[in-house]
């Protein structure tokens, strides 16, 4: 709270010294100002309540879809010995290509709806879930497969019961950065077509030097992030409280 | 109930130890039904490696391992290992570890063996309690009910009080013994404790290395856990003093 506050003050006092001009550093007043005149009166037609839902959605399902997909994939991966010669080499193909590079080709692949926009965050999104998924299922202690074994279970039992829950911890360090790098791919994915959006918002306002609007986009943006961060890890203590006493 | 039958076992060295010696060349061991019977030697003499390959995790280069008079080719619920660490799930609350085995065959159970075990443990109290809120001996305790609630004819334990205080771990010899005087399941028991072995076993396998061997038998019946002081007790002495012999042989 008090690095919140230290930070506004020296913004401010670094807008108030006129060093930059003020269309290249907003003050914090005139950002707030600029956030109100979005609340209320929107921007370019969409409010920013609009921006902020519409981002939102987008995020969430494409996360959500990563998750899913990601974990599948991850655990799949480590089962199957041709599962993983198909898929590994793309997603280490695929990982260093920034998702602004896609771009084009989603486009041309699935227009300028919803579709390419999401898929754009579920492509950046999904192989940070399948790594984390493949080190968690690759950590489960050998002797806990062992014991259960020894106990009667088979290679479902095994998967199910032993070594799913021994991913989870990792699954979830997987999805608190995969939640960071949803949100950092919707600026790139609100670059196709978008008439809405935080992503949006901010690049319209950019080219328009309107940056008090681009700096409050910043600041939702990083608010939602922390927010659905928090949600993850209050979900992850109550799914995996044990995972400091592995 | 177990025979091990001349078995030759190996490891296939990696390439930092290009050397491997056999760990087993022509063992073999009998254990008969309802026995308990402790193996002591020294570190790397092969103990565990003979604990995995009657439970069926290793199988041996030649020789044969028969069980009941069935071939050992794998793990199975009659022959159930207890590790120096216990393993819990910490998923799952102490009922559900004991559980654990039985919810296998089929998620709905009766979970009246499940309580009968665990207050034979002395952890009916503590059956909704996570893993983690245990300590390591009530967790070994976990540990053993999760095993002994499979009824199993043999129960492989590898230096399962190793990780346990001398406090603890004198505790858990006591309640290991009572148990086995109680359900009489047949037990091997992993140790380098040479003190355990006396105390726990009513006989003591004394292995040397390289490659793993018998130097020599010990029938330990007469000294029990519950003795008050073992330096005072005779035949605790004479056992102890037969070990260290048996022990230096080796060079
Ligand atoms: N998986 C393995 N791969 C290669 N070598 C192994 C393996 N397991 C055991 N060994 C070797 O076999 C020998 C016997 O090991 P083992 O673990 O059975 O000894 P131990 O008597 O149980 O020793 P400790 O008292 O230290 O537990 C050792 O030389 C060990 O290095
Ligand atoms: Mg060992």
């Amino acid at each position: 709270m008090g690095v919140l506050l230290g930070t506004i003050i020296a913004w401010q006092l670094v807008a108030a010294s006129h060093v930059f001009p003020n269309f290249a550093f907003p003050s914090p007043a005139s950002t707030y100002d600029s956030f109100l005149q979005t609340l209320h009166h929107g921007y370019q037609g969409s409010t920013l309540l609009q921006d902020l839902l519409v981002s939102l959605e987008r995020v969430s399902v494409a996360y959500v879809g990563a998750v899913v997909i990601g974990v599948v994939l991850g655990v799949a991966m480590t089962q199957s010995r041709a599962v993983f010669t198909v898929v590994d080499p793309f997603l280490q193909f695929l990982r260093p290509i920034p998702p602004l590079a896609y771009i084009p080709l989603f486009v041309v692949w699935f227009g300028i709806g919803e579709m390419p926009k999401v898929l754009l965050i579920l492509v950046s999104t999904v192989p940070v879930i399948v790594i984390n998924t493949t080190n968690g299922v690759r950590s489960t202690p050998n002797f806990r497969i062992e014991l259960a074994r020894n106990l009667g279970a088979n290679r479902r039992q095994i998967l199910s019961r032993v070594i799913l829950p021994s991913a989870l911890p990792d699954i979830f360090t997987g999805m608190k950065v995969a939640i960071g790098v949803a949100w950092s791919t919707l600026v790139a994915a609100e670059l196709i077509a978008a008439s809405r959006g935080l992503g949006w918002l901010i690049e319209q306002a950019g080219t328009e030097l309107q940056t008090g609007i681009v700096v409050t986009g910043i600041i939702l943006i990083g608010i939602m992030g922390y927010l659905m961060d928090v949600a993850i890890r209050v979900l992850e203590r109550l799914v995996v409280p044990w995972r400091d006493f592995m | 109930m177990l025979h091990v039958d001349r078995v030759f076992k190996t490891f296939d060295g990696d390439d930092s130890r290009r050397v491997t010696h056999p760990v087993f060349e022509g063992f073999s061991l009998d254990v008969a039904d309802g026995e308990f019977v402790a193996v002591l030697g020294p570190s790397g003499c092969g103990k565990t490696t003979l604990l995995r390959m009657i439970a069926g995790f290793e199988s041996p280069d030649s020789g044969r391992i028969v069980f009941e008079g069935v071939d050992v080719v794998g793990p199975a619920s009659d022959r159930v290992v207890v590790f120096q660490q216990p393993g819990l799930f910490p998923w799952l609350d102490v009922r559900r570890n004991v559980a654990f085995g039985l919810q296998l065959r089929g998620r709905r159970i009766d979970w009246t063996p499940v309580d009968e075990i665990l207050a034979t443990v002395g952890l009916a109290e503590f059956a909704r309690h996570a893993p983690y809120e245990l300590s390591g001996g009530m967790q070994q305790r976990v540990a053993l009910a999760r095993s002994l609630v499979m009824r199993p004819k043999m129960l492989l334990m590898d230096e399962p009080f190793a990780a346990l205080d001398a406090h603890l771990r004198h505790a858990m010899q006591v309640f290991l013994r009572d148990l086995w005087l109680d359900v009489r399941t047949t037990i091997l028991f992993i140790t380098h404790d040479v003190e355990e072995a006396i105390v726990l076993a009513e006989r003591v396998v004394v292995l040397g290395s390289n490659p793993g061997r018998i130097l020599g038998e010990l029938d330990a019946r007469d000294v029990h856990p519950g003795s008050v002081d073992l330096l005072d007790n005779a035949d605790y002495r004479r056992l102890r003093h037969r070990v260290v012999e048996l022990l230096g042989e080796v060079p």
